[in-house]
């Protein structure tokens, strides 16, 4: 159903590092680059597994502009789930909800919520039975 | 890749009126509407397809901006979707067609209520 997300970010190459890290458990890296001379606006950084970016961080939040919104990524097994967690919070996480279950969305969803540079509240979750 | 995302909104009550016309065209409808009974408690809404809710609105006080492409299976459907957008009160950001990204990148863009860029994108060749 969702092709792909995007967002501007405050600190474009602190919000890269961070995602760098987080997401390199889920198997998710930079996929695409896009500078800011070849877009003639924005730099952009999109994000990806198979090859195909699907989660584009960029340049270019308006100052005073906060918004915070929330995604979750697919985790395969809750031991990636726990490894997302940890990368997130060695690369400059804040911590809004360690690994576990979360029996009352339902009995087998194990997940991690981490919020990135910006506030914004960045999820792995793994639905598998263990 | 993704579980869910959740984008947030000022009015989730005139969202969801938008957002029902603007994503059936993709067969996507809401699955969950939790409007709180008073002003002031938060409401959200979850759509999806084939009964997992993936996309979610929610209320939040402060505005900004997000970007969200959902895939369409036709170019018929890109084309419904954006005019079912403009027919519900959104702006239009980009009418149907192929775009650079890549091949058989057909898309449309629509400004939703609160100012969030949202898209329907098929890649199947037309």
């Amino acid at each position: 159903m969702l092709d792909h997300m995007g967002f501007p970010t405050v600190d474009y190459e602190k919000s890269k590092a961070f995602y760098d890290k987080a997401l390199a458990p889920l198997d998710v890296k930079v996929v695409m680059s896009v500078s800011a001379e070849e877009t003639g606006g924005d730099a952009f950084a999109g994000y990806g597994s198979d090859g195909k970016p699907d989660f584009w961080v960029s340049t270019g939040r308006p100052a005073g502009e906060v918004m915070h919104f929330h995604v979750a990524f697919v985790a395969k097994d809750r031991a990636t789930v726990d490894a997302f967690y940890a990368a997130a919070m060695a690369a400059g996480g804040r911590d809004n909800g360690g690994p576990g279950l979360r029996p009352h969305y339902h009995p087998n969803y194990y997940a991690a919520f981490v919020l990135d540079p910006d506030g914004n509240n960045i999820e792995a979750v793994c639905h598998k039975p263990e | 890749m993704f579980d869910h995302i959740d984008c947030p909104v000022t009015d989730v009550r005139r969202s969801v009126a938008f957002y029902d016309a603007l994503l059936a065209p993709l067969g996507i409808s809401r699955l969950i509407t939790r409007i709180a009974p008073s002003a002031g408690a938060a409401s959200n809404a979850g759509y999806g397809r084939d009964g997992h809710a993936g996309f979610w609105l929610s209320d939040a006080s402060r505005k900004g901006r997000l970007h969200v492409g959902f895939s369409a299976t036709t170019r018929e459907a890109v084309a419904a979707f954006h005019a079912a957008g403009l027919a519900a009160g959104g702006e239009d950001n980009g009418g149907p067609g192929l775009r650079p990204y890549a091949a058989n990148y057909f898309a449309a863009y629509i400004i939703d209520p609160d100012g969030h860029n949202i898209e329907a994108v098929c890649r199947a060749a037309g």
